[in-house]
């Protein structure tokens, strides 16, 4: 992990009290648990799979053009808010707003498209009532969805003093943990990619 | 739908037993507001108290909610045996069948996670910034929110006994039992949101923890120089970010089951109510293990020192404590061999669970090496000691039994299993717990505690405790399930007559430990602490006063050898300098976690309900909260050098 310059005068007298690696380092570790919810769900997911009810299985309701639409668009993002990282973290004020102002239209996009594909599903009378394998489709994608609804919501907060008074080692510190979960949704992304669409 | 969902008049119509319950808990809170208003102490509770960031004051905070939590469960204890010591043959005891599962769901529910998860986390937020030589958590906010999520999820059970019902599905609320169709009531959410919003502040804890231990010790404090008490606490958190999770997805997904019926854990439309099972129980194993390590930390603490010896085995203690981190999680299914997961499925977690029991040895005999040859001084955390290594024992020699899935199936759901649990949830946690208590209490109050009383505590307990779970070892051979609120058999009543007698004993036991709190309180005076070493201590906690300063130390200490308050000790005297003082920069109190804790439980109390308007003013109130604490930049301030000196120096000449 870099650890800037600019980061070094927030930290206690003690060097070892440093805030900046404190708070990524207990920003990864709550990476861990928000992975392992999202491992018992595919688990819970994997282990109903099959259990259709005689409705719709996974290979009736897929279309993969819509999900590959929305892997490219969220890999891009995954770009574009790596970048905006990396210039918070020169202190670019221009490019961080503008590359996290992309980032945030990209995860409105492909929230919106995630949405409406579980809208389809329920339009066609899938709904997650239908059977328990829909209930976890429902499930997972909800859940990511929601993720990425709170992401959305934090980049705006986070975003709003940077417009006002530039890019403060506070911000710096906060939008690399909101970079981290960004990647983060993408990881699962691919997990939900691979394992509720593609098998 | 009505502005109050589902709630009205008739959540508060119960019976005249549940009334008392409800009354009697309602007049304790009006008490203590009529207190606070009388001696104009709402202030000084704000600020110095509910606000507080300061790890001391938040690890206080979680045993007084513990303490008020345990002495709901040990009545609803009490209550369940005196209904079985009755509910026989034509006798149908005090209770309806009802009440009766409600209490012996609560129970487990309190016990578990209000009481044993509570006590833990106290006393972790007490002492471990003070073992690595730290002047607060990772992340002291984030330390407030988590206590007042637990708070907020101990609230539920509360309330649940005046407006509504709380579950009657056992504490483990298996489906189908606890889906919509067949518990369409309000009791299941009660439990649902009551684990999750204390769960949600476990979890936070676990990653504070962790952070704190990996990121905060002091310097020259290597991993394997921390007390055991730390690697213990280590070990717990890192069974709190795998586990905790698990149980977050769970209940999530038996509450969209129950609220916007999705099919995951229902018996038709495809779900798999046994997925449930395992999913719960691949939470809950870890979780035993969760309440149990702190307290071997705290035996591994409490031996060396009254034995005068350095602690036997150090090495092996933290190779122990790992194994079981890792064993944890690969026994689960051992809960329900009766599902018929196959005979080898079944063997392999029943080999596990021997073999997790192989570094449970290896701790117990490096106890009991610390004390052959040692100078033991039999004080009363010493007696809780023994007792453990008694009914542990005792216990865990039952597990090892029942881990032969044969014979698993013919006490399955016994209450042999029962007096196995307690055993070691009572005879190892809670003895852990009472262990602690004893030895930190100057550290934090100030003062010793009266030893003599402590001791008859003991004794009450310890005989009380085993009066009242060796019937139910007897009664599960007879063939006696648990959750019975009557039973047709008559040779069985005596034996639950004994163990009531038990419950008796144990009640005597707690009545003592009253007593000792307020014996201790008035002679204050005579038993004070000064030295802030009062039990010629070994780790650093003992090295600051007592009860130390808010900062903890005024020079982070240097660390060069294990048991390092000991070496400082008996080092040579350098040349005495005139001690340096610096600026100490510390977070300031806040009252956001107050805030959040308090919406948590108004969210959770709407969702029970169905009043979907609260619930979404409330979750709006949380994000609305968390983004000013966001935007909120005085979160630290810096006490002067001159100020520290102060304080300091103050404290030497009482």
């Amino acid at each position: 992990m870099i650890q800037p310059q600019a980061t070094l005068h927030e930290s206690y007298p003690d060097t070892h009290h440093d805030i900046y690696s404190k708070t990524v380092f207990g920003f990864w570790v709550y990476l861990v648990t928000d992975f392992m919810l999202f491992a018992s769900l595919f688990a819970a997911y994997i282990v109903l799979r099959n259990n259709t009810f005689g409705g719709p299985s996974s290979k009736d309701i897929f279309e993969l053009t819509s999900a590959t639409t929305q892997s490219v668009i969220l890999l891009t993002s995954s770009l574009t808010s790596g970048l905006a990282g990396a210039f918070a973290h020169r202190k670019n004020k221009q490019m961080t707003i503008l590359l996290f102002a992309l980032t945030f239209l990209l995860g409105i996009v492909f929230t919106w498209m995630e949405l409406k594909d579980l809208t389809h599903l329920i339009q066609g009378g899938n709904s997650w009532q239908r059977s328990a394998f829909l209930s976890m489709v429902f499930t997972v994608i909800g859940t990511h969805a929601l993720h990425m609804f709170f992401a959305l919501l934090w980049l705006i907060a986070l975003i709003i003093p940077v417009c006002i008074e530039g890019v403060s080692s506070i911000s710096i510190r906060r939008l690399t943990c909101l970079k981290m979960f960004w990647q983060f949704l993408n990881m699962v992304w691919i997990f939900i990619f691979t394992i509720v669409y593609f098998t | 739908m009505s502005l109050f969902g589902r709630l009205t008049i008739e959540a508060l119509k119960h019976d005249w037993i549940e009334y008392l319950a409800g009354v009697s808990m309602l007049l304790g809170a009006i008490a203590v507001i009529g207190a606070l208003t009388y001696f104009k102490r709402w202030k000084w509770l704000w600020t110095e108290w509910l606000t507080s960031v300061d790890h001391k004051k938040i690890g206080v905070m979680y045993i007084i909610v513990s303490t008020i939590m345990l002495s709901k469960g040990l009545i609803d204890a009490l209550m369940m045996r005196a209904q079985q010591a009755f509910a026989v043959g034509d006798a149908a005891g005090y209770l309806t069948a009802a009440h009766y599962q409600q209490i012996f769901t609560a129970h487990g529910v309190t016990m578990i996670f209000f009481v044993g998860m509570g006590f833990v986390f106290g006393i972790i937020n007490l002492v471990l910034p003070l073992q690595i030589g730290a002047r607060d958590v990772a992340f002291p906010f984030l330390n407030s929110l988590s206590f007042w999520l637990f708070a907020a999820g101990s609230m539920f059970v509360l309330v649940s006994l005046v407006v509504g019902e709380f579950a009657a599905t056992g504490w483990s609320s298996y489906p189908p039992l606890a889906g919509i169709k067949y518990n369409p009531g309000v009791g299941v959410d009660y439990w649902l949101w009551s684990v999750q919003v204390s769960g949600a502040g476990t979890l936070l804890s676990g990653v504070n923890f962790f952070v704190t231990i990996l990121k905060m010790r002091c310097p020259g404090m290597t991993l394997m120089k921390m007390p055991v008490f730390v690697w213990a606490t280590l070990a717990t958190v890192v069974l709190v970010i795998f586990a905790f999770p698990i149980l977050t997805a769970t209940a999530a997904m038996l509450t969209t089951d129950r609220l916007l019926d999705t099919r995951i854990f229902t018996p038709d439309y495809g779900g798999n109510p046994m997925m449930y099972i395992n999913l719960f129980w691949a939470w809950g194993h870890p979780e035993v293990y969760i309440l149990v390590l702190p307290a071997f930390g705290i035996f591994s603490e409490i031996v060396p020192v009254f034995s005068h010896k350095r602690l036997f085995g150090y090495t092996s203690m933290i190779w122990a404590l790992v194994a079981i981190t890792f064993l944890a999680f690969i026994v689960w299914l051992h809960h329900f061999f009766t599902m018929g997961a196959g005979a080898n499925v079944n063997a392999f977690f029943g080999i596990m669970t021997m073999v997790i029991a192989l570094p449970t040895g290896v701790k117990v005999f490096n106890w009991l090496f610390t004390m052959f040859r040692g100078r033991v001084q039999l004080t009363t955390p010493m007696y809780w000691f023994l007792g453990f290594v008694i009914t542990f024992t005792i216990g865990g020699a039952a597990g090892v039994l029942m881990s032969i899935p044969a014979a698993d199936f013919q006490v399955h759901n016994s209450l042999f299993l029962i007096a196995h649990f307690h055993f070691v949830i009572l005879g190892g946690v809670l003895f852990g717990i009472f262990a602690g208590y004893t030895y930190w209490f100057p550290k934090f109050a100030g003062f010793k505690l009266n030893e003599k009383l402590g001791k008859y505590a003991f004794w009450c307990w310890l005989v009380g405790f085993l009066v009242a779970f060796i019937p139910l070892y007897l009664l599960g051979f007879m063939g006696a399930t648990r959750r019975l609120d009557h039973y047709a058999t008559p040779e069985w009543q005596p034996l639950f007559i004994v163990a009531a007698v038990g419950g008796m004993i144990i009640l005597c036991g707690v009545g003592f430990q009253v007593l000792q709190l307020l014996v201790s309180f008035k002679q204050r005076h005579e038993n004070r602490d000064l030295t802030g070493d009062p039990w010629n201590g070994r780790t650093l906690e003992w090295s600051t006063k007592s009860p130390p300063p808010f900062y903890n130390f005024a020079k982070t200490p240097e660390v060069h050898q294990r048991d390092a308050f000991w070496i400082m000790k008996h080092a040579k005297p350098s040349e005495i300098k005139p001690p340096q003082y610096h600026d100490l920069h510390m977070p300031t109190n806040t009252g956001m976690g107050v805030y959040i804790g308090a919406l948590s439980f108004v969210l959770g109390f709407a969702m029970i309900w169905h009043m979907f308007w609260l619930a979404i003013l409330s979750t709006l109130g949380i994000i609305a909260c968390a983004i000013i604490r966001l935007y909120d930049k005085h979160t630290e301030f810096y006490i002067p050098a001159s100020e520290v000196e102060q304080i300091e120096t103050r404290q030497q000449n009482i």
